[in-house]
């Protein structure tokens, strides 16, 4: 991008932009709560974040469909026991319930940002950022319920019938 | 804490009058609309939008007809109305026209119409590229349609289900289903690309994420959603067509192939096509609500969710439409579960419009009248979507009249009786008038009665046994009444669009013009003046505090009409709108957007030569159509995009001073390019799921007796390919340090490995004596291959023009916005055929 000649508020020294979003620096986590310096100020993958939880979900329900349909297709026949399937699922929603609880603690700190509350409307940067951790809490909620509901099938279906 | 930046405020004091009156001038004859008969070349979004919408709103008249005539056929036993073959062209092209034609593009349209005002923008990023995808719709819309009056139409359902469609159907009529909507897919996904970019891009200064209005949520999310869904059902229509004109057996069993592959494809587009349709229309109530109930949305965070959420959910839902196809207990299981969860955000929003119209004081009106339907329709539709997700439940109900009583509660409750609120809302803020409350009630009552008289039922005939699709049915099995009433019903529903239809287009030019503002809302698009008079948008871009600036901010319409905010002149005379960054709405950018052309149409029309000749199987004039489409767009792109202007910078007011040319990742071009790459991939890994799926049902893959083809020449291939993506790469980084001669070297080296590539990638199944009608192995990897060559191509094409840019002058070190986007396009390549090379060429020698 070319540089502009925009009157920007004078940018602090640890400014974390740059101008290419797919080398952007991390995304400023909530860990940093306590931090007084802590950076709100936008990140172009801030938005993106919200969306890890659905992600793992992604992630989680295409391993778990996917080892199903192969290990049934190629190896177990039509009614063949499915216990390594359903194994293999357990494994995958202990997995990907981990990542989301901790997607959504991080998520909950930036929701919970100077302990501000709902609804997170006004037009500070702050707001924004807890809105985003905000969002990002809800769907993870969301996507744990979506994984352990995926979860669920392994213990009640036995077989590849 | 680090401060963010003090808000910028409006001009304390309005400019002199004789000021205004000369940037309104210049800002008039910028945006001027050409006149006559070159009025077809106008680009902006009001205009197209509008065209769009009406174009829409007339095919969904189109396949609302044809619900009538079967309506009519089924009304008594053993009708002869229609013969079987009239009857399934009919049923076919309904509910083709209604999702392709009417649901999907309305939603496009109405968002291409508003979005702009909804964020103060005088235009989205793309116009030109907004009316490519108009003119496609047209086209390929009155292609279509017009096959059931020659009696050619597409007969196979509107899921074309091969072998029905490729062993039984012989005519054209699944050609044009196939090649007609892949033209129409064509154009939703360029609509998504704008709409995509605009929401990310083009909103007012301050308006945060935080901020945002609901619609713009919804439609970023459905935009995204079209972006995965549509390009696998391109896959697919590929792989159809080619089997039915050329023999390439991708589901004939007997050869390898399997028709499931296509249901796959078909529903990983087909189910979350049901959330693009719907969170458009439900995004249209999110804004309703509040300016009825006179408050704020209870819940904006909580929406958020509902939309964000529903749009990953609804792709873990595809198999439910085939629990009847024999998959593993698990897979079913798993569909299942998704499709019970999917449930838990569509209930969060409808539990946050009733709290909303809970806390506030509701204004009646006709609006309101519709929402509600809407709401209370779907919520019936959707816990038949409960039930029918249970598979057991499902089994029993599968392809029975209980489906159709369903589908239709979803669909109608889901979009008609939404986009109907929402035509009543929007009606006074495009045309200047409002419609009649008289009529208004009689359509509704009409509407909603008939379309309960008309379904409702249909649920009884389906639990007692009546299959759907069926054109005829005997006396005495208990059909007849149900039947009957479902008929009157339909014309019931009839008669309220009717008197819709004339409420809409009745000549109003005797009445007073509506009040600005009429209903009283709190969000930026109803700044529009009334009449309507100018096609530039909000008179200046004002700086946005709040969620609902008309309601929270003081003075804001007063500054914006006095021109006291940001950008408030065109002194140029050129079509200028600002361009913020992603998260805080930071102005980044002045963007020039294109004027009025006819390279949109004229691309359009080559494009859709391209289509409907290969329709004909008149290959050679395809082709001849496709070299003068890519002429055209080379020549829209030459002379439209990437313009090197007169100055570098340009104050657009309040002491903030903007770019005119930006490259890079800061650029709609470059997120544009980064957004309609994803996609591409997305139907490139649809057909290597293909490839896949052939190996998981077949004992031996690659089969007995077929060669693969081989690893040298794939391997070689590759080799070139990443020369040539590394070359790509070089010459940008030259060509910023402005090492003229050196750019030309590695352009030069890089569309000589290019080329290279395709020809080794292209020769590698033909040294190997791959025959693509033998096997549905040799047909994939045909495929793979195909597909691969035409990106390499282009990809080859591109760097010709950047090469060509530099030295017409039209491209330089700092002006690098082609040389930069066409690198970005090169990683995707050179992804792309690293995959392809892995696949065809590695994975037979691991799999031996």
């Amino acid at each position: 991008m070319k540089p502009h000649s925009r009157t920007e508020s004078p940018d602090s020294p640890n400014d974390l932009r740059s101008t290419d979003p797919l080398n952007e620096g991390p995304v400023a986590l909530a860990d940093q709560n306590e931090n007084p310096a802590l950076d709100v100020r936008e990140q172009e993958l801030e938005l993106l974040a919200i969306a890890f939880g659905p992600l793992v979900w992604v992630v989680h329900f295409l391993a778990s469909y996917l080892t199903n349909a192969v290990y049934c297709a190629k190896y177990a026949g039509e009614s063949g026991d499915a216990a390594v399937v359903r194994w293999s699922i357990l494994v995958f929603t202990l997995i990907a319930i981990a990542a989301i609880s901790a997607i959504s603690w991080f998520s909950y700190r930036k929701h919970r940002h100077q302990n501000s509350a709902l609804p997170h409307d006004e037009d500070t940067a702050e707001d924004r950022y807890r809105f985003l951790g905000f969002a990002g809490y809800l769907l993870s909620l969301l996507s744990i319920v979506a994984v352990i509901f995926t979860g669920l099938v392994a213990v009640f279906v036995t077989t590849c019938d | 804490m680090i401060e963010d930046q003090p808000d910028v405020e409006p001009l304390a004091s309005a400019p002199p009058p004789e000021v205004q009156a000369a940037q309104v001038e210049r800002l008039k004859a910028a945006w001027a609309r050409p006149i006559g008969w070159r009025w077809f070349s106008e680009v902006n979004n009001n205009v197209i939008g509008w065209w769009y919408t009406v174009t829409s709103f007339a095919f969904f008249l189109f396949g609302g007809v044809l619900a009538l005539l079967m309506r009519i056929q089924l009304a008594v036993p053993d009708n002869t109305f229609l013969t079987a073959d009239r009857y399934n062209q009919i049923f076919t092209m309904h509910g083709t026209v209604m999702m392709f034609l009417f649901a999907v593009p309305i939603l496009e349209s109405i968002s291409i119409l508003l979005l702009p005002a909804m964020m103060g923008a005088r235009d989205l990023p793309f116009p030109r590229l907004s009316a490519y995808g108009y003119w496609c719709f047209l086209i390929g819309g009155t292609f279509v349609c017009g096959s059931v009056f020659f009696d050619a139409a597409p007969k196979g359902g509107w899921f074309m289900y091969p072998p029905m469609t490729t062993e039984y159907q012989k005519g054209i009529g699944a050609d044009i289903w196939l090649l007609g909507l892949s033209f129409i897919e064509i154009a939703s996904i360029a609509a998504a690309v704008e709409l995509i970019v605009g929401v990310l891009k083009c909103r007012p200064p301050g308006m945060r994420l935080n901020l945002i209005p609901l619609y713009s949520w919804y439609i970023l999310v459905v935009g995204i959603m079209i972006l995965f869904a549509f390009p696998p059902l391109i896959a697919g229509d590929i792989l159809l067509e080619m089997e039915r004109a050329f023999d390439w057996p991708f589901f004939d069993v007997s050869r390898g192939g399997d028709p499931l592959l296509w249901q796959h494809l078909f529903w990983i587009f087909g189910h979350p096509e049901v959330y693009i349709v719907f969170l458009p229309s439900i995004a249209l109530i999110a804004m309703i609500i509040p300016t009825f109930a006179k408050t704020p949305m209870v819940g904006y965070g909580w929406i958020v969710l509902a939309a964000v959420g529903t749009g990953f959910l609804s792709f873990g839902l595809w198999v439910h439409h085939m629990f009847t196809t024999g998959l593993p207990g698990i897979s079913l299981g798993i569909f299942s579960a998704a499709s019970e969860a999917v449930a838990i955000p569509t209930g969060i929003q409808i539990f946050c419009f009733i709290a909303t119209l809970m806390v506030g004081r509701v204004q009646k009106s006709i609006c309101m009248l519709f929402a509600i339907a809407g709401l209370a329709t779907f919520i019936i539709g959707g816990l038949t979507g409960v039930m029918i997700a249970i598979a057991p439940f499902d089994f029993q109900a599968h392809d029975s009249y209980f489906i159709v009583g369903h589908l239709h509660y979803v669909l109608i409750g889901g979009t008609i009786f939404p986009i109907t609120a929402g035509i009543y809302y929007y009606y006074p803020s495009v045309t200047g008038h409002m419609l009649s409350e008289r009529l208004g009630r009689w359509a509704f009552w009409l509407m909603f009665t008939g379309f309960n008289v008309s379904f409702f039922p249909m649920h009884i005939t389906g639990m007692i046994g009546m299959p759907r699709r069926i054109y005829i049915y005997q006396s005495g099995l208990g059909f007849e009444t149900l039947n009957m009433i479902s008929t009157i019903g339909a014309f019931v529903l009839g008669a309220g669009i009717l008197i819709l239809v004339v409420d809409l287009f009745r000549p109003k030019s005797r009445e007073k013009f509506a009040a600005r503002n009429p209903w009283g809302a709190g969000t930026l698009e109803w700044l529009a003046a009334s009449p309507p008079v100018q096609n530039w948008g909000v008179r200046s871009i004002p700086e946005i505090d709040s969620r609902y600036p008309l309601w929270d901010q003081p003075n804001f319409v007063r500054d914006v009409d006095e021109g006291r905010f940001y950008l408030p002149d065109a002194e140029e005379e050129l079509r200028e709108t600002l361009v913020t960054s992603v998260i805080d709405a930071k102005p980044v950018q002045c963007l020039r957007v294109a004027g009025p052309s006819y390279l949109p149409l004229l691309a359009a029309v080559f494009t859709g030569g391209v289509f409907i000749l290969g329709t004909y199987y008149l290959w050679w004039l395809s082709a001849a159509s496709g070299v003068l489409a890519i002429a055209t767009i080379w020549w829209w792109l030459w002379t439209g995009t990437a313009l090197i202007s007169e100055k570098d910078s340009k104050d657009i007011g309040l002491s903030c001073t903007l770019p005119i040319y930006v490259s890079g990742p800061g650029a709609v071009g470059w997120w544009a390019m980064f957004i309609t790459m994803l996609g591409d991939m997305t139907a490139f890994a649809s057909l290597v799921f293909g490839y896949f799926f052939y190996w998981t049902i077949h004992e031996q893959f690659p089969p007995e007796g077929s060669s693969g083809p081989g690893w040298l020449l794939p391997t070689c291939a590759l080799a070139a390919a990443m020369a040539a993506w590394l070359a790509t790469i070089a010459a940008r980084r030259v060509n910023k340090r402005n090492q003229a001669t050196q750019y030309y070297a590695y352009a030069t080296v890089a569309i000589a490995a290019s080329v290279l590539a395709s020809i080794l990638l292209w020769s590698a199944p033909i040294q190997a004596d791959m025959d693509p009608t033998k096997h549905a192995y040799e047909a994939v990897v045909w495929v793979l291959v195909g597909w691969t060559v035409i990106h390499t191509s282009l990809g080859t094409l591109m760097l010709v023009y950047c090469f060509a840019r530099r030295i017409a002058g039209r491209m330089t070190d700092e002006y690098d916005a082609d040389i930069t986007n066409v690198t970005l396009y090169w990683h995707f390549i050179a992804l792309t055929v690293l995959i392809t090379v892995a696949v065809i060429a590695g994975f037979p020698l691991v799999n031996r």
